[in-house]
């Protein structure tokens, strides 16, 4: 199983959109994708039609180890591939214990083993804050994809969570590599992009180089729109806007070629 | 090997329950009191005897419906789940007064907390509607297995 956390270490960067575009794409592709919902904010898990009771398992009683791992593990509504590790508001109270555990950052990764031969992608959306879930969620990566939106602030984000990511390779946490990182967000007036997009998606090339930095996801209420209505945006009749995407799942694919 | 196992995640009915998860912020001993009555498995297992004894899914899925057709349907209304109806006139007169629903609440509550009697009364019609509202979740989910479950 290749393990994938899309990560960026601000709010609104798309993270939640980049891994449930991803995750739908790579399922129909006929390939057994396992989503994971590590923000407590929950919104991956009600994006993909789940309303949790608070007695169903979810991360929390994965990272605790409280109930065997596939009661933890949700078929979705999309298709038969596509597979959930739900989270809701209580996933906050796991960051103690990871704190406790004395191996928080490298915690996530060893609940996934039991797990591996199953899937063959794990698609993690991490949460927004440098929280002991996402250091859990760092540790357990193969790879990286950064969400960054096309702003002074997305830039931040990106150096911010480049930083983290540099910290915990330092330390053996992580093996984690950066896959690509996605300017979110792109403002473009016809031919014309925003002073400020470009300025952003120029910092974000300098920061990881030319190669690393995917097309952008340009500003559009399609997006939103898709994911309301469960559904791609091929679908919709906007396979050009899930170009950005295209470009990610080529890179899995030889990602999964090589491993 | 692993396509065994996807099948079976795939087909996968029974799952074990957990502790319900609480909100620190809810008074615990209570919530726990509630939410045990609430889940107690008896209930799930009654639904299986019926199953047992010559009842087919297809008539406990239409009496299911039409139980679950008798109550108000809800509203996700950003976080919070409210009743449609009254969702649609309580944001009629919040949007009204240039306010916002969440806004209107949390006034609410703080005249609500200094008030013993008025509470009481908000906290009866409150576990009434609770209540309601747990009934509807097992519903839909008792309707999901045996939409499931005709499905093989």
């Amino acid at each position: 199983m290749l393990t994938i956390t899309v990560g960026s270490l601000s709010g609104g960067q798309g993270k939640t959109t980049t891994s449930l575009f991803l995750g739908r794409l790579l399922s129909r592709q006929g390939w057994p994708t396992l989503m994971l919902d590590s923000d407590p904010q929950h919104n991956l898990t009600t994006y993909l039609g789940f309303e949790l009771e608070p007695n169903q398992p979810t991360l929390l009683e994965f990272l605790k180890k409280t109930v065997a791992p596939e009661d933890c593990i949700y078929l979705t509504q999309d298709n038969d591939n596509l597979f959930l590790i739900p989270a809701d508001d209580q996933l906050d109270t796991v960051q103690d214990y990871l704190s406790n555990s004395g191996v928080g950052a490298t915690l996530l990764k060893r609940r996934l083993e039991s797990i591996s031969r199953i899937f063959k992608v794990c698609i993690i959306d991490a949460p927004p804050q440098r929280s002991q879930i996402c250091l859990t969620v760092i540790g357990a990566a193969d790879f990286l994809i950064i969400p960054a939106e096309a702003s002074v602030k997305g830039y931040g984000s990106l150096v911010r969570t480049l930083d983290l990511l540099n910290g915990l390779r330092d330390v053996g946490a992580t093996n984690a590599e950066v896959l690509g990182v996605l300017p979110f967000r792109d403002r473009w007036f016809g031919n014309t992009q925003a002073q400020e997009s470009r300025a952003a998606v120029d910092g974000m090339r300098d920061e990881v180089g030319e190669d690393l930095v995917i097309p952008s996801i340009r500003e559009s209420e399609r997006y939103k729109q898709a994911i309301n209505k469960r559904t791609t945006l091929s679908e919709m009749g906007y396979t050009e806007l899930e170009y950005p995407f295209g470009i990610l799942i080529d890179k899995i694919r030889t990602s999964l070629g090589s491993k | 090997m692993s396509e065994d196992i996807l099948n079976q995640l795939r087909k996968k009915r029974n799952r074990s329950t957990v502790e319900p998860r609480q909100d620190a912020l809810v008074p615990k001993l209570q919530f726990q009191t509630e939410l045990e009555r609430q889940n107690s498995p008896q209930k799930i297992i009654s639904v299986t005897e019926s199953d047992n004894n010559g009842v087919t899914p297809g008539d406990t899925l239409t009496e299911l419906t039409s139980e679950l057709e008798r109550y108000p349907e809800t509203r996700r209304h950003s976080a919070i789940v409210l009743e449609k109806d009254l969702d649609q006139e309580l944001t009629r007169f919040c949007k009204e007064l240039g306010i916002t629903v969440e806004v209107f609440l949390e006034a609410a509550w703080t005249f609500a907390i200094t008030d013993n009697v008025l509470l009481e009364k908000i906290t009866v019609e409150a576990k009434r509607r609770y209540n309601q509202r747990k009934r509807v979740g097992q519903i839909k989910r008792l309707i999901t297995m045996l939409n499931n479950s005709s499905k093989n």
